[in-house]
């Protein structure tokens, strides 16, 4: 795959790429062919236990009682395989239901199931009773539909429609060609009235097989007009699957996103939903929720006055901004970008990170920083669109600063973030920078690296023991999660667990430094006694240098890998080891230096041993530069894992003399 | 079917002192969150009806006290909520704030794509970031669920780091209406008292202190301070009953259930047909348990009194789907189609769900199963299941105590049991290793019983490929490729599945220098441990009961010769045993283990025993060989 062509979305416009006549299936609903219901195993996919072989859906617009629907007909026919696959004869679907005006209505609901039963097929129809309907959270319901007599080789027809009002969602339903079991078609056609306007967006790794539009002429309720028709086809998708470390596997499945430009109803109404980031940081800086909230700070007087009594540095100045709404406002882990009212959720000291953020921004305006709003996606909420403005591709705001001409990027709903530092859910790509006169995309990277530094100093006993200061530092991204993974636990119970984890260890005594300071790493020291690594036999000595330390795994298992590989930030471990050899003992053998590096200064590995009279050092370091490697990097990223696990487990021989 | 959800929390007295400062001392020690008070009154109206009001005021300390301020009340089509009430009170018992309608969220608790419930909760947040602050609610149910009287947990929802100052059960009779109890380790007894025409019996504790849980305890539910209670005459929807007995539980559920087993006509003459040339009942059991997996598929629906009342086996033979009740029902019609007697059998079904309480016969079960009699011994079948072997209930309804529906009324009886012996893994396994360290292996391994159940479920619910991920992340080799595998399962009374792996290894021999290192035991390391505890509490229980034995042969490079073998290890405890050994025949080293681990409850005082005796086993699993080149 080319590189360019991984992280930039597949954009195709309404003017085609190319349009390619293509033999579509003729399928009906109800009627089914006797090899789809004999077929045992899907030929392309041996391992499947289900294949979707027929997804459909139709997509077009309604008006009824004044109101505007977007009317979506869906048919779809499955073939199950394996008895694992049973569940999909139960169809759930989570529609809105709020009420007159505000609510999806699901009808023409209609089934059947297929089996071989003496040679010949029988059909069984789906049944009214068979229908049920759920009230889930908020103004939800769930509407599961149990098909008759599912079995191993069933095949499995059915349909519905949603209508749902334009005051829902102007846009029609992202349309997936792609699903957890292979899909031999997927068609989606889409008639578009001349009234509205659509911007399509296509993302994911797999090619239509066609793509075709024409000028038609619609009618929407008395409304007799011209449009557009459109159908996308995709062909024999594969089953879509995960692989780990990814920010969101999401982003690579292949799908098609409508979204709304304008409605132009001739001499009625006429409004323009521009999708270019101007407007979108215009509308930002006019939402009373959002622009509204950071302009009105006076609220922060006394505490932005203290602070600046308090400190003269700018930086700590940010430092103790951040520090103060860390203190008072907890967050309660959800993600937003607006506020209701910053001045309550100071008094109510919580809120999610809309409320949070915008409040740091309130307060360091206060302050007189010229701090302004960056907004970004979540690697769980998955890529932004930097081609398009999509507001609902933003879910997150963190604060900005210029510090030193520089991009400097603030977030509060966190205590163990240091300052500059960014949530990891945060480090996502771009955001954009919501700015009266300097808006712009910002790339949100983060200065701090994972580090961990790990000290022993050792006297190698004679009977076969080692004894002596182990200390682990964890610094940047290990350092957060170390100090709250302690905090969290309280002391008592993190030495547990190190204990369960490190089973032959006897820890005579245990430190925590720094464990709640923010700028230092966290350092835990232990006095210890290992018999672990050491074996003896008669007059020789087998010592494993790297302790606890040594990588025993490989990271990348699989050979293949077909996303990116996303660490998020970069990671740099270093192990550096002094043993005091016992009297009379020598070296009789011991592991070769090493160094090695990965393509264009993506990672190093390198491993030092040494002699100095009686002792004798270790020193291993891993650096992974990039935090985000592609797909070309991965054979050398898992040969570089694979020599990492064969030095770190490799042993010195003692021998009396 | 259904357990009632008694999610107890909640209401208001009378000059109530809500300040965190009068909370004795000893209540906060170990405590995130102190109940100044809790009342659970249950007012039986008649046998049908009953109200129940919940008040509670609870402290909570810190931040991990925050779940019990989150209050959520379940209630179905027989029990109603009402008048939800709630305040929360800062440090001073200075009110902040309290409850308004709008706050109070309702949902489905209805618990995936495959099932359809008419449960729902009420849920709201009474959280706060300062601490500590107290919250007072109050809640009612109106309740028609009469099969089920309350489970009154001393310690609200059983839980850890919870002190509770005072805590109350009243259950309110009218005079002439009987009802049942059990208390369970209860530091107080039951007081009656006669008001007007009604019975009252309370029970109150104080000063109760928060308990951490330790690991390895026999279930909590079974040890913590409890009051069981159940209804003797009662009335649900149309149905009335009358429990003193299993007997009679079983007579209920059987009247509940009664005429529900009729097949349609034509599947009953498919099934004769089915199984016409088969003489042996195992076999024609057999067949007819094989037709339910193949034409049926579990789907949960759990609506009104369909909690506990089948859907007709006419339904199921039209839908090709139901719960367990539907489906073990229309199992047990087919068989009675062919004259083959059966029984329903209510279970408490889970592997760690606490067993039920055999001496207070009351409606404790959520799964049932069906029971074939044989000439010789007693077939089990699991009809939810569409790949669970014939007969073998493994750990979702082994080993337990159940209730079998007779003719004659319910029967309580014990289900299979597996010996540690049945329960095997045998692992032979050959490893040829190379000059440049790389290798291939070889290995076959058979599970057994309950240890088979784990690759049964990988075999037959993941595709080929997630098997093969599945593998890999399970693998903890250093780095590895699987060539080939497969999982074969062997549907028996006592199933078997049959695992063969081919891999490529890299870095399974260390070579330094002249040397190669090799930790023979690659596949079945003991890594964590519990860890010493001087002031262990609860009894130990241990629930493993298997027999693991390890062989392999690891063939290395011409030319070396052993360094360093470790010596065997062999340790005998009342928990289990263990044995290892490694031998250098030419060019061939052989590792042996053997492990036995016995099901059985100790003493507290034995943990550190237990601890030490895994300690030993840790140590052993990570003994090296050295081999040298020879010169």
């Amino acid at each position: 795959m080319k590189k360019t062509a991984l992280l930039l979305w597949l954009v195709c416009c309404a003017n085609l790429l190319y349009a390619q006549k293509v033999d579509l299936p003729s399928i009906y609903f109800g009627e089914v062919n006797f090899s789809d219901v004999e077929m045992k195993y899907y030929d392309k996919d041996s391992t499947a236990d289900a294949v979707v072989l027929y997804d459909y859906g139709n997509t077009s617009f309604e008006l009824k009682s004044g109101m505007i629907y977007i009317h979506f007909v869906y048919y779809g026919r499955i073939k199950i395989l394996k008895k694992s696959a049973l569940s999909l004869g139960t169809i759930s679907r989570v529609l809105v239901s709020g009420g007159y005006g505000r609510e999806q209505i699901m009808s023409k609901i209609d089934g059947f199931t297929y089996n071989i039963e003496n040679g010949e097929v029988k059909k069984e129809k789906l049944t009214k009773e068979s229908i049920f309907i759920e009230k889930r959270v908020g103004d939800y319901q769930n509407v599961k539909i149990t098909m008759p007599k599912v079995k191993e080789g069933s095949v499995i027809d059915y349909t519905y429609t949603i209508d749902t009002p334009f005051s829902i969602s102007g846009n029609p339903a992202t349309w997936t060609f792609q699903a957890e079991r292979p899909v031999l078609w997927s068609i989606y056609e889409i008639s578009i009235p001349s009234y509205f306007t659509y911007r399509i967006l296509m993302s994911g790794y797999l090619d239509l097989i066609a793509n075709e539009s024409k000028d038609v002429s619609l009618s929407i309720g008395a409304f007799n007009t011209t449009g557009t028709y459109q159908k996308f086809v995709m062909k024999d998708a594969p089953a879509f699957r995960s692989e780990p470390f990814t920010a969101n596997i999401g982003d690579y499945l292949s799908k098609i996103d409508f979204e709304l430009t304008s409605v132009v109803w001739p001499t009625m109404f006429s409004r323009i939903y521009a999708l270019d980031y101007s407007s979108l940081n215009r509308n930002m800086l006019d939402k009373e929720i959002f622009g509204g909230q950071i302009e009105k700070t006076g609220f922060l007087k006394s505490i932005a006055k203290e602070i600046k009594a308090k400190y003269t540095d700018s930086t700590d100045r940010l430092k103790a901004a951040c520090e103060y709404i860390q203190k008072n406002v907890k967050w309660d882990e959800n993600f937003s970008l607006y506020s209701n009212n910053l001045k309550k959720v100071l008094e109510s000291h919580k809120g999610d990170a809309g409320d949070i953020n915008l409040l740091l921004i309130a307060l360091l305006r206060e302050m007189g920083f010229d701090a302004n709003p960056v907004i970004l996606s979540t690697r769980g909420h998955g890529k932004i669109h930097e081609q398009y403005a999509l507001m609902k591709k933003f879910n997150y705001v963190v604060a900005h600063i210029e510090k030193n001409g520089k991009d400097f990027l603030m977030d509060a709903t966190d205590e163990y973030l240091k300052l500059g530092m960014l949530p990891i859910n945060c480090l996502n790509g771009k955001g954009w920078l919501v700015h009266p006169t300097n808006a712009r995309f910002v790339t949100i990277t983060t200065p701090e690296r994972d580090l961990r530094f790990v000290k022993a100093n050792m006297v190698i006993d004679e009977d076969s023991e080692l004894k002596g200061d182990f200390s682990k530092s964890y610094g940047g991204y290990g350092g957060w999660s170390a100090k709250k993974e302690f905090k969290n636990k309280g002391q008592e119970k993190y030495l547990e667990d190190v204990k369960k984890e490190n089973a032959t260890w006897v820890i005579e005594k245990a430190d925590y430094i720094n464990a709640s300071d923010l700028e230092a790493p966290m350092e835990a020291q232990y006095q210890v006694v290992l018999n672990e690594y050491l074996t003896r036999a008669g007059n020789i000595l087998y010592l494993k240098p790297m302790l606890s330390e040594a990588h025993k795994e490989n990271l990348f298992k699989t050979k293949e890998r077909l996303y990116p590989i996303d660490f998020a930030f970069v990671k740099d471990e270093t192990f550096i080891a002094n043993y005091e050899l016992p009297k009379d003992y020598s070296i009789a053998e011991m592991p070769k230096n090493v160094s090695i590096s990965l393509p264009e200064n993506g990672g190093k590995f390198t491993y030092l041993i040494a002699v100095k009279g009686n002792i004798l050092t270790v020193n291993s370091r891993i650096q992974l530069r990039k935090p985000l490697y592609y797909v070309e990097d991965y054979p050398s990223l898992r040969e570089f894992f694979d020599k990492i696990v064969e030095k770190h487990n490799e042993q010195i021989v003692l021998k009396k003399n | 079917m259904k357990y009632l959800i008694l999610l107890l929390i909640g209401f208001q007295s009378i000059a109530q002192d809500f300040s965190a400062a009068n909370i004795p001392a000893e209540l906060k020690e170990k405590a995130h969150a102190v109940v100044r008070n809790h009342e659970t009154e249950f007012y039986v109206k008649d046998i049908g009806e009953a109200v129940m009001k919940i008040k509670g005021t609870i402290t909570i300390l810190d931040e991990k006290g925050n779940d019990h301020a989150n209050l959520v009340v379940g209630y179905d089509k027989f029990t109603k909520v009402s008048n939800i009430e709630a305040r929360i009170y800062d440090a001073n018992g200075k009110q902040i704030k309290k409850l308004k309608k709008g706050d109070i969220e309702s949902f489905s608790t209805s618990s995936g794509q495959n099932s359809i419930e008419d449960n729902y909760v009420k849920v709201a947040s009474l959280t706060q970031s300062t601490y500590p602050y107290t919250i007072d609610y109050s809640y009612e149910y109106s309740y028609k669920n009469m099969m089920f009287y309350p489970v009154w947990e001393a310690i609200l929802d059983n839980a850890e780091f919870t002190a509770v100052e005072k805590a109350l059960l009243k259950v309110s009779l009218p005079d002439g209406l009987q009802f049942r109890y059990k208390e369970q380790n209860m530091p107080t007894k039951v007081v009656m008292t006669k008001e007007d025409d009604r019975l009252n019996y309370s029970w109150i504790v104080t000063n109760l202190k928060a308990i951490e849980k330790e690991p390895n305890s026999p279930h909590y539910s079974l040890i913590m301070p409890t009051v069981y209670t159940a209804p003797t005459d009662f009335k649900i929807d149309d149905y009335t009953g009358n429990i003193n007995s299993w007997n009679d539980i079983g007579k209920f559920y059987g009247a509940l259930n009664s005429n529900r087993d009729q097949l349609p006509a034509e599947l009953s003459a498919k099934i004769k047909d089915l199984v016409k040339n088969e003489t042996d009942v195992t076999n024609k059991v057999r067949k007819v348990y094989e037709y339910l997996q193949a034409n049926t598929r579990y789907v949960s629906i759990q609506l009104g009194i369909g909690g506990w009342q089948s859907m007709k086996a006419t339904e199921v033979a039209t839908k090709g789907y139901g719960d367990c009740k539907a489906l073990t029902n229309f199992t047990k019609a087919m068989l009675k189609d062919l004259s083959i007697p059966s029984y329903i059998a209510l279970v408490r079904a889970g592997e760690d769900r606490a067993e039920i309480q055999a001496d207070f016969p009351s409606f404790q079960f959520n799964h049932v199963i069906l029971c074939v009699p044989m000439f010789k011994d007693t077939l089990w079948l699991e009809c939810t299941s569409q790949n669970n072997p014939y007969g073998y209930l493994g750990s979702f309804t082994g080993d337990r105590n159940v209730v079998l529906v007779t003719e004659n009324g319910g029967k309580l009886i014990k289900t299979p049991t597996y010996k540690h012996t049945d329960n095997q893994l045998l692992r032979n396994a050959t490893i040829e290793i190379k000059d440049n360290g790389e290798a291939v292996a070889d290995i076959k391994t058979e599970y057994t019983g309950l240890q088979q159940e784990i690759y049964a479920e990988v075999a037959h619910s993941l595709s080929n490929d997630d098997q093969k991920k599945w593998l890999y992340k399970n693998l903890s080799l250093p780095s590895v490729e699987i060539i080939n595998f497969s999982l074969n399962e062997k549907k028996e009374r006592l199933p078997i599945v049959e695992e063969k792996l081919n891999l490529h290894l890299r870095n399974i021999a260390n070579k330094s220098g002249s040397r190669l290192f090799i930790t023979p035991n690659i596949l079945n390391q003991q890594r964590r441990l519990p860890i010493v505890n001087a002031n262990r509490k609860t009894e130990l229980e241990l629930d493993g009961n298997y027999l693991d034995i390890d062989n392999i042969a690891f063939k290395i490079p011409k030319g070396y010769a052993a360094e360093y073998l470790p010596e065997p290890t062999k340790i005998e405890t009342k928990f289990g045993k263990y044995t290892s050994k490694v031998e250098m025949k030419d060019d061939v080293i052989i590792y042996n283990r053997e492990v036995s681990m016995f099901k059985g409850r100790h003493a507290a005082a034995t943990y550190n025993e237990w601890v030490d005796f895994k300690k030993k086993m840790v140590k052993a699993d990570k003994n090296q060989v050295v081999l040298v080149a020879k010169p």
